[in-house]
């Protein structure tokens, strides 16, 4: 695009925002508006999602290694696991390490001072990257040699990822529907900002306009809507998040909620969707009313 | 420069507006489009510029067949020929200098080109004080004269104009058609649609009628009249 032709596309943007104000208001008003729900959706998904890896990192499985099973045995076994997929960390638990671990956990309510010898077995504690490959990975450890028992409370693992399964994709469902609406709605503001002015196209075309020079300030003019309309929903959205995170972090300070710079992605993408909902808008809108 | 052969067009829902039309225009002619209204002037005059796509028939306008042009084409058709529009079709919200200029802004004019270009067609029509006015606060006459100048400003060598004068009282009118009249003294051709036979009778140029039912008696009269002999009178 040459340079004089981009200019005045430019100036007939200006000229335009100033001359349609009041659609410059309604479509500005409705991009904000929907932007901003849209925002606050995809917050809550995202935050979500990072409390379900939260609560998944969390589950392990334990594989207890035979009696017989060495320290050499067992570390082997360790590099080897940990070099398959879903699996995220392997630790090597010794009996002693273990014996250790059960005195803390119980905290001195269980007198453990009468054991002489050790009678818990040494055991490999594995974390795996979701929950829905738990149960494959801990068949698969089962079937090893050296692994006596495979513990990974299968029941509780279940419900959680039926739970948090359905919880997702109705989320994501409302999200998905949140996003069609948004569209919608900002496609057709857009459409009849371009209706009332079918005349104007219906003129340029007379003298002379090619589809593309018509189409061109629209298209810019609907970008402008959709990234000023984007902007704003953020301007409201951001302070509102961060008062609610506030209130959260002191009520459930473990919750793991996305801060600062971790939202600088989902903000970019709404920019992304303002903008572009606004532009594609634009170019359906004006091509309905253009003849050649 | 325009001929028509056998050129015929009907509307999608089957209403014939043009059958069959045969007329020819030469370079530097002022013509009229006479007849009543709904006889198909304008149908005739929207395919010389590509408004309407004849049903059959062939359209030559400067060497091209109009009617065979692809879709794409068709504006740079329309960079070789002016139109003028009974209701104006000037862009609202704008000034009288935009709007002209527009004309220019479409084949990407250097500024300093449209500055002058527009600044000669507003001074042909007299309309070089009110360049920075928006069209909206201009009369009826200044409107059409704005229209005028935004259909010469590209220095096209053919002007066509549809019911120039419909909207006008009748002294701002004869000013209209004197302006044609100017312009087509300076070289360049002009076609004006038109059922005021007054213009034709006060101007007497060539006329190509085309009539519908009795009313061809009243044009026939007035042709005869006026001396006309080389005008056509085309059947629809």
């Amino acid at each position: 695009m040459a340079s004089r032709t981009l200019q005045f596309f430019l100036l007939e943007l200006s000229n335009s925002l100033k001359r349609n104000i009041l659609m410059l208001v309604a479509s500005v008003t409705t991009v904000t508006i929907l932007v901003f729900l849209l925002g606050l959706f995809l917050l809550f998904f995202m935050n979500f999602q990072r409390i379900r890896s939260a609560i998944a990192s969390e589950l392990e499985i334990h594989a207890y290694l035979k009696q017989q099973t060495t320290d050499d045995q067992a570390l082997t076994l360790k590099h080897h696991l940990a070099s398959l997929t879903h699996i995220r960390s392997v630790r090597y638990v010794t009996r002693d390490e273990a014996l250790s671990e059960l005195r803390k956990d119980t905290k001195g309510e269980i007198d453990l001072s009468g054991i002489i010898n050790n009678p818990l077995p040494a055991y490999l504690s594995i974390q795996v990257d979701n929950p829905e490959s738990i149960p494959a990975v801990a068949s698969a450890i089962q079937s090893m040699k050296e692994v006596e028992q495979v513990n990974y409370f299968q029941k509780i693992i279940d419900q959680f990822v039926s739970l948090f399964k359905t919880a997702e994709r109705l989320f994501l469902g409302l999200v998905i529907l949140m996003l069609l609406c948004t569209l919608m709605i900002i496609h057709n503001t857009i459409r009849l900002c371009v209706f009332s002015r079918k005349k104007e196209i219906e003129i340029m075309q007379l003298v002379g306009a090619t589809s593309s020079f018509v189409r061109w300030p629209f298209i810019l003019e609907g970008a402008f809507y959709g990234l000023l309309g984007a902007t704003l929903a953020l301007i409201f959205l951001a302070p509102c998040y961060h008062a609610l995170v506030s209130e959260m972090s002191i009520i459930f300070p473990i919750l793991p909620l996305a801060k600062g710079h971790e939202l600088f992605p989902l903000m970019l993408w709404l920019l992304v969707i303002g903008t572009s909902v606004g532009c594609s808008g634009s170019y359906l809108s004006v091509n309905r009313y253009l003849h050649c | 420069m325009i001929e028509f052969r056998s050129v015929g067009f009907s509307y999608p829902n089957g209403v014939r507006a043009l059958s069959a039309i045969n007329a020819t225009i030469q370079k530097g002619e002022f013509v009229f489009i006479a007849g009543p209204t709904g006889s198909g002037k304008s149908t005739a005059l929207k395919m010389i510029y590509r408004e309407l796509k004849p049903t059959f028939g062939e359209i030559w306008v400067n060497g091209l067949n109009v009617g065979t042009i692809p879709p794409k084409r068709i504006p740079y058709l329309r960079r070789t020929l002016g139109v003028v529009f009974e209701d104006f079709k000037l862009l609202h919200g704008r000034t009288v200098f935009q709007n002209v200029a527009y004309a220019l802004e479409v084949v990407g004019t250097d500024r300093h080109e449209i500055e002058r270009q527009v600044g000669r067609a507003l001074q042909l029509v007299a309309l070089g004080h009110k360049a920075d006015q928006n069209v909206e606060h201009l009369s009826g006459g200044e409107q059409q004269r704005t229209s005028i100048a935004r259909a010469i400003v590209n220095g096209s060598n053919l002007l066509i104009a549809d019911e120039p004068t419909g909207h006008l009282d009748a002294e701002t009118g004869w000013e209209i058609m004197q302006i044609f009249e100017q312009i087509n003294k300076e070289g360049a051709t002009v076609v004006v649609a038109t059922h005021n036979i007054d213009w034709i009778e006060r101007l007497q140029k060539r006329v190509i009628f085309i009539y519908e039912g009795e009313t061809i008696e009243k044009y026939i009269k007035g042709a005869n009249r006026l001396g006309l002999s080389n005008s056509s009178v085309l059947s629809p």
